[in-house]
């Protein structure tokens, strides 16, 4: 396995300095620049999967960066690593900060500084990116204008930090053992998660094997975040376990550790059975596209986890688009509907 | 010891020790912890409703105590790290940025508690002599914590308050010193600012011109101010969003001095007591005029980037601010939302 990364790296850094600096119309040229001819794109719903940088400047980064002027990309965690398939990964994790002055999705402007929250993973090969997968939490950009489409959270969202100890910016390579020892960890508290999902019971045993007592569990904004594993079992793990049932995970990509550091994208498919999101239950499995987990392990456990969960993506195969809702409701200059842009 | 390079390392070394101790400390413990690291003639100055306390049994008791009972699991988040000599006198200090986290229990200071996650913003000064800590400094955003609590006191507010984030660069941790040069610069860069400014206010402006903040500041500035008020990001922006409400709706606008001011790096940072003094108008935080000369207790953090200021961490007193015009946010809104004649 290849112990450098500083090539990959300095590639995904330039392509974010241009992109940061560029104009919303410019963003295209960027992109072009740092992807490959056979460039992808996936992002949440309902973004979902875009080919070519035409495609994923036009629905992603053009409207984005119209909308957040001055849009600035306020990075906590910055790795590199090869992934368990071969592929090597750089992934950003952090907040794009911007004046909210033009509409995004028809949710109401504030004209104050506004955040989205985003994983971003990029698959680098042969100096050029030919992967992206990036992941924004759309519910809390729309919380923070002031339209939250859902019931009460059981956590708490927030603008949140990075690590306690503002080492995630991983500009140097981490020495490679330390990548070795993290990640094993987590593989270790995944596996036996996973070997849970026949069930809906997690002892806290379990957990305190793998997770330190002051853990802090960074969720979606719906759910929101939890501290220590007691209140992180009541405020998140026992809904979803017990609340949602015929649990699958789907493949895992772009898992790997630099440091401290571990993260991966995955999927999963629930079927609910009432009461997770305040929501009743489905009656059919909705796909939690977007799963997403950054881990911070200190002391030989896992500290702090940020994680993205698509429920958008989630809500819409149960028959709701909550933007479409929403904006309908709270910003009703297209009451018939007829000019929906997404 | 090396003089130069390690300066401040023994009074750094002091204050996270201390830190350590009373973040590990159960509430019982808090003054044992205190006697082993303050002094016995300790002052404490601090946000209202604390004010000036001159006993640590007080401060243990009306200060830390309740805190950590209420907010269990206390960790300190820290920021901003950094330590010098203050530019008023010889007395060295340092000064931790950053949010208090915990899980919100109890009630504090008369606020409901969430029994979530809830973070309550801090600046905090030490002074250090003879490995002792004799003085501090501690400012809260209370009404912060009441609104992230669902119980804001105040109308909207111009800018956007949220959980702040410390430095873009995550590089504001200076546990060991760095070359004092760099302090100079920022100071240097932060006096020509308070300068400016000064100018204006002795000159009676009510105004501003964007001119006079593009000498110091960067035009992509961050300004995260008192929840309140709130942040605002960019010149033109920030002078919507909060300088020019300031500057227009408060009149005799009088400096009245610092405690402490010291920079390292590139970071600087104050408190004064009261910093200023103003006359109400009406209209900042949505309150109407009130026509008393009121005390304002403001904390500054500064981040300089190359040669211009980038970031920005205010802490104003505003209840104390609004205490002294005859309106207690922390009671009146005890008494709305946790009121006696509910039991809980």
């Amino acid at each position: 396995m290849k112990n450098t990364y500083q090539e990959i790296k300095k590639i995904v850094r330039d392509y974010f300095e241009e992109m940061e600096k560029c104009t919303p119309e410019e963003s295209v040229v960027v992109l072009k620049k740092y992807t490959s001819d056979n460039y992808t794109w996936e992002g949440p719903y309902p973004f979902l999967n875009q080919a070519g940088a035409d495609d994923a400047a036009d629905i992603f980064w053009k409207p984005l960066k119209e909308s957040m002027a001055k849009m600035q990309r306020r990075q906590d965690v910055f790795m590199a690593g090869t992934s368990v398939d071969g592929k090597e990964w750089v992934m950003s994790l952090g907040w794009f900060m911007g004046l909210y002055d033009k509409e995004f999705m028809h949710i109401p402007i504030t004209c104050k500084m506004h955040h989205l929250q985003y994983a971003e993973f990029s698959c680098v090969e042969n100096g050029k990116i030919t992967h992206t997968a990036m992941f924004v939490d759309l519910i809390g950009f729309m919380v923070e204008a002031g339209v939250n489409p859902l019931p009460p959270e059981t956590g708490h969202y927030f603008r949140y930090p990075g690590p306690r100890d503002h080492n995630g910016l991983m500009f140097e390579d981490a020495p490679y053992e330390k990548a070795v020892d993290s990640f094993k960890v987590v593989d270790d508290m995944i596996n036996g998660l996973i070997s849970l999902n026949v069930g809906n019971e997690t002892p806290r045993d379990m957990l305190k094997k793998s997770w330190n007592d002051d853990m802090i569990w960074y969720g979606p904004c719906g759910i929101g975040a939890s501290y220590t594993i007691p209140r992180y079992q009541m405020q998140h793990q026992m809904p979803f376990r017990k609340q949602l049932k015929d649990k699958t995970v789907g493949t895992i990509h772009a898992y790997f550790a630099e440091g401290d550091f571990v993260c991966f994208y995955s999927s999963m498919t629930v079927t609910s059975t009432g009461g997770w999101l305040g929501l009743p239950a489905s009656g059919k499995p909705g796909n939690l596209r977007g799963d997403i987990d950054i881990y911070y392990v200190k002391n030989g456990k896992i500290s702090e986890n940020w994680c993205f969960i698509d429920l958008p993506n989630y809500l819409h195969d149960l028959g709701v688009d909550i933007f479409e809702r929403t904006t309908r409701i709270c910003n009703p200059k297209d009451p018939d509907g007829e000019n929906k842009t997404w | 010891m090396n003089r130069v390079m390690g300066k401040y390392k023994e009074i750094k070394l002091v204050v996270r020790n201390y830190f350590e101790a009373l973040e590990k400390t159960s509430p019982e413990n808090v003054v044992e912890v205190m006697n082993e690291y303050m002094s016995d003639d300790y002052t404490f100055r601090g946000s209202y409703p604390f004010r000036h306390l001159k006993e640590i049994e007080a401060v243990a008791e009306q200060v830390w105590i309740p805190l950590k009972r209420s907010l269990t699991n206390l960790q300190r988040r820290q920021d901003i790290f950094i330590a010098g000599t203050n530019e008023l006198g010889s007395d060295t200090w340092v000064m931790s940025m950053g949010h208090f986290m915990g899980l919100f229990d109890a009630p504090w200071l008369g606020i409901r508690p969430t029994g979530k996650m809830i973070n309550l913003r801090y600046a905090e000064f030490h002074c250090v002599d003879n490995g002792k800590i004799v003085q501090t400094g501690l400012f809260l955003d209370i009404i912060g914590m009441m609104e992230q609590a669902g119980t804001n006191p105040l109308p909207p507010s111009t800018g956007v308050y949220y959980t702040y984030p410390g430095p873009r660069d995550h590089d504001g941790l200076l546990f060991e010193d760095v070359p004092e040069e760099e302090g100079v610069k920022t100071l240097n860069l932060v006096n020509e600012m308070i300068d400016d400014l000064s100018e204006l206010n002795d000159l009676g402006s009510m105004t501003c011109p964007p001119e006079i903040l593009e000498r110091t500041w960067s035009k992509n500035m961050i300004w995260y101010g008192p929840s309140g008020v709130g942040a605002s990001y960019t010149i033109p922006r920030y002078q919507i969003q909060h300088q020019l409400p300031f500057r227009e709706n408060l009149d005799n606008k009088k400096f009245v001095g610092h405690i402490c001011r010291f920079a390292e790096g590139n970071f600087a940072c104050f408190f004064g007591w009261p910093n200023l003094s103003n006359t109400h108008l009406g209209g900042w935080l949505g309150m109407p005029g009130s026509g008393v000369s009121t005390e304002m207790q403001v904390v500054d953090v500064y981040n300089r980037k190359g040669d211009e200021l980038s970031e920005n961490w205010v802490i104003i007193d505003i209840p104390y601010w609004l205490k002294q015009q005859g309106l207690d946010v922390l009671g009146r809104t005890e008494d709305i939302f946790q009121p006696d004649y509910i039991k809980r």
